[in-house]
């Protein structure tokens, strides 16, 4: 990586990390903390898909799964058993590990391509399921009840972005960390290494079910209302996968950085030049797929930043 | 007397469902690539038939023809300067690319036509033919017809044409194909056109039977990926057979068990088959 | 002291029968080779003995236990080390990681991270790949990528290893230096050590023993001056039209 990005990225991080705990507090704007509060909630989404399918080469497009499971164990939790909101989260974040475990066990021994569609298969099931099963509420969604300042989603999805980031960190530098790489690099290298790839992916899938679903569960009480369309719209996998992937998908930092940006593209677009909103996301999805499938930090960390690199990639992933 | 109506209409769906799934079968077989815009190809072929109807007054059976080749020449320059651009990196890297191409053709669908339900109705749409208790509506049973023509057209010209033996050399191998002069590139975009050609088709007929809205694509994205998947991968009456597998198993299952699990058990299929013989009905045993 | 044998190892696949009754003894601290024309079955039956594929019928006995259909990674972890013939490094992780890798999952279950390093530069050295240990595999050449393969194959702490076609491709100066690592290897690492190769030189220069398939029989065992005069292994190698000429 060349010395001034280093440099700027470093300055970056640390100007975030400094300011971002203390920023309601010193700023303003309602409207900023909550565009904040959106992207932090998508950029756990993001790192959650990360984790299975930027590190351990899994691509989930089905993760919306633990966003809604989250949203309405979380909802179910606080309107039918009156639990408070930082337990019902963690009942909600075990929920998301459990089912990922259970829908893990068949759906892990698929490949590439037929994993992506069973997952996509999956989160299109839930959707149907919860319109039918009564005690959710069916179609017309839960209410939760109304919080008294939106400080607590600020800091409770800060926390728990950074309580994410920090244990990514740890379980990448040790020995699951170990094996979920080398099964995305080579899966049957990994199994003849000593590696159990099942329990790997199983607990690389869990780790994804489980923030996500925290996610889910800071949206729900965050937005106060819940309904299938909304929490297990497929669109949401989607938004996940490219903000992981234009960011850097397989980086701890990518998928932050990718939710950051597309999230105020998406925001900058919507109140300016509302047309071309309506084409950003599909937009964005067939440019960075061709140009930028290694993601902005790989862009980045190149000695020398130039239109060769982009050349470069076409050139590789061309028919 | 009800279960043989039932039959009957789970039949003529499958027909239906094995019209949608023919092109991307045809895609996935030859170029390896999931078109997760294949429902809003559809979509366009339904608003093409439905513009043409509702414009020029050309009969819907007869804008077939017209849909088609829109479709085709739409689907040729998609793989040719979109897609082929990734078609050798990661397989989910394509499969996002074309989810992108979904959402941008629904977006521009949308903004151009508006979200107002609109229908194709000529004036026979409702009628149909009946003997004892049973009806057959002629609309359904022209789709189930064309879709079944549709199938051997391919067959006889996947088999019989010099452009049919390139796109099957394509699918089975494509060094030893471009080794022979084949051009990849282009059989790709071909392969492609076609694809898209039969999901115009298949839209056609759609937007006579139901209701045509851009972002009707979505579920007919997954119904003929779970078409072309059961049915068997790289066969060519995979559709067909898989179309009326899942055809009958919606409709049988919608009459016993309610409308509402019509949805269920079409993603249940479609778990149930990656999980237990990936390669379909008519696919071949994977070692 | 019989460390590894398998008996009567049968693999058949839908139709095809791959190893037909099978049985092959190593001794601690032997390397016996294992030669054959191409598709006799020799990738086949390491596939089955390391637990890639489930034999059909038959036993694979290590340690006097009976490891037949265990999975590949149990069998790992008990101490049997392969590489593959056609490398599979970890291309997004430089050498030293690759090896990592592999220490953090040998023999010792709970192996903290600094340790597995330590054993992970150790089977660098020990392959000779020490300058190389921060490139990743894009960058190394052939001979260095098999040495990689080794590498990662002894970082498990194995007391077997199978190594699979490991000199095929090199130059005969290559091949040289793979010989006397493999000779190296066994002595420093306590290794019984089971290849499978094409190169004769190699065979014959380093095995102890040698085994011979055909058509996924063992048609003969052996010390390899003895297996190479075997009537049966030239009819196979050379057809019988060799033989009948030499008769003639």
């Amino acid at each position: 990586m060349n010395k001034a990005s280093e440099f700027i990225i470093l300055g970056i991080i640390t100007v975030v990390v400094a300011i971002a705990p203390v920023m309601p507090v010193i700023h303003i704007s309602a409207f900023i903390t909550r565009f904040l509060i959106g992207v932090m909630i998508y950029a756990i989404m993001a790192e959650g898909w990360n984790v299975i399918g930027g590190y351990t080469g899994y691509p989930s497009f089905g993760n919306v799964v633990f966003f809604g499971l989250g949203a309405y164990v979380t909802a179910l939790s606080m309107i039918d058993f009156h639990i408070g909101f930082l337990i019902s989260l963690i009942l909600a974040a075990f929920a998301g590990a459990l089912f990922a475990v259970i829908i893990g066990i068949p759906v892990l021994r698929l490949k590439g391509h037929y994993f992506a569609i069973a997952t996509l298969g999956i989160g299109e099931t839930m959707m149907a399921i919860t319109l039918n099963v009564p005690f959710t509420g069916e179609g017309v969604g839960l209410s939760l009840p109304i919080a008294s300042s939106s400080l607590l989603f600020y800091y409770t999805s800060l926390i728990a972005l950074a309580a994410f980031i920090i244990f990514l960190k740890l379980i990448l530098s040790g020995r699951l960390g170990y094996g979920i790489i080398a099964v995305r690099e080579d899966e049957d290298a990994a199994r003849m290494m000593g590696i159990n790839t099942v329990i790997v992916k199983i607990k690389a899938f869990a780790i994804s079910g489980f923030f996500t679903a925290i996610a889910g569960g800071i949206y729900a009480y965050w937005s106060t209302f819940i309904d299938p369309p909304t929490v297990y719209d497929p669109i949401i996998s989607v938004k996940m996968i490219i903000m992981a992937v234009f960011g850097g998908a397989g980086t701890i930092l990518g998928p932050v950085v990718g939710a950051f940006i597309i999230m105020f593209l998406s925001d900058f677009l919507s109140t300016h030049f509302t047309l071309l909103h309506t084409f950003f996301f599909g937009g964005l999805i067939v440019l960075t797929a061709i140009f930028l499938p290694k993601g902005l930090i790989d862009l980045f960390s190149q000695k020398k930043i130039g239109w060769n690199y982009f050349i470069k990639n076409i050139k590789k992933y061309r028919v | 007397m009800f279960e043989f109506q039932v039959i009957i209409n789970g039949l003529l769906l499958g027909g239906l469902y094995a019209l949608m799934a023919i092109g991307m079968s045809l895609i996935w077989g030859v170029t390896n690539v999931i078109n997760l815009a294949h429902g809003a190809l559809i979509m366009l072929g339904a608003y093409t038939t439905f513009w043409l109807f509702k414009l020029l007054n050309i009969d819907p059976f007869v804008s077939l023809a017209i849909s088609f080749t829109t479709l085709f020449v739409f689907g040729f320059l998609v793989q040719k300067y979109i897609i082929n651009f990734v078609i050798r990196a990661k397989m989910f890297i394509t499969l996002l690319l074309t989810f992108g191409l979904d959402i941008l053709i629904t977006n521009v669908a949308q903004t151009a036509w508006t979200s107002n339900f609109r229908q194709t109705s000529p004036a026979y749409s409702a009628n149909g033919f009946s003997f004892g208790f049973i009806t057959v509506p002629y609309v359904r049973l022209s789709a189930f017809i064309i879709s079944i023509i549709l199938v051997f057209a391919l067959y006889i010209f996947l088999k019989k044409t010099k452009t049919g033996q390139a796109i099957r050399a394509v699918s089975q191998d494509i060094d030893a194909a471009r080794l022979m002069g084949i051009n990849v590139a282009k059989t790709f975009a071909l392969t492609f056109a076609i694809g898209s050609g039969l999901a115009g088709v298949a839209g056609s007929m759609i937007g006579v039977l139901m209701p045509i809205t851009p972002q009707m694509g979505g579920i007919f994205t997954l119904k003929s990926f779970v078409v072309a998947l059961v049915g068997g991968l790289g066969t060519i009456f995979g559709p067909l057979v898989g179309g009326l597998f899942l055809g009958l198993a919606e409709t049988l299952g919608s009459f016993h068990l309610g409308a509402k699990y019509a949805d269920i058990i079409v993603f249940g299929i479609l778990v149930l088959t990656l999980i237990v013989k990936p390669t379909g009905i008519l696919g071949k045993n994977d070692e | 002291m019989k460390i590894i044998e398998g008996r009567k190892i049968t693999k058949r696949f839908m139709g095809l029968l791959a190893l037909e009754e099978v049985d092959f003894e190593l001794n601690k601290g032997e390397i016996l080779g294992l030669i054959g024309p191409n598709g006799s079955g020799k990738t086949t039956l390491i596939n089955v003995i390391t637990g890639f594929y489930k034999p059909t019928s038959g036993k694979v006995i290590y340690k006097n236990r009976d490891i037949s259909g265990l999975a590949p990674y149990k069998i790992s972890r008990l101490g049997i080390g392969r590489t593959f013939q056609i490398v599979k490094p970890f291309m997004e992780l430089s050498v030293l990681e690759n090896v990592t890798t592999a220490a953090l999952f040998g023999k010792n279950i709970a192996m903290p991270k600094p340790k597995a390093i330590q054993i992970a530069n150790s089977s660098i050295e020990a392959v000779g790949l020490h300058d190389k240990s921060s490139y990743k595999p894009g960058a190394l050449s052939i001979a260095e990528l098999k040495k990689l393969e080794i590498a990662k194959a002894i970082a498990l702490s194995p007391d077997v290893l199978f190594l699979d076609e490991s000199m095929a491709g090199l130059n005969p100066k290559e091949t040289e230096a793979a010989m006397e690592l493999v000779l190296k290897i066994r002595e420093q690492r306590n290794l019984s050590i089971f290849f499978v190769e094409h190169v004769m030189k190699v065979v014959m220069g380093i095995s102890d023993r040698v085994m011979v398939l055909h058509h996924g029989r063992k048609i003969a065992d052996g010390k390899p001056n003895e297996v190479v005069k075997d009537e049966n292994v030239i009819k196979a190698y050379l057809g019988k039209r060799y033989k009948e000429q030499k008769n003639a």
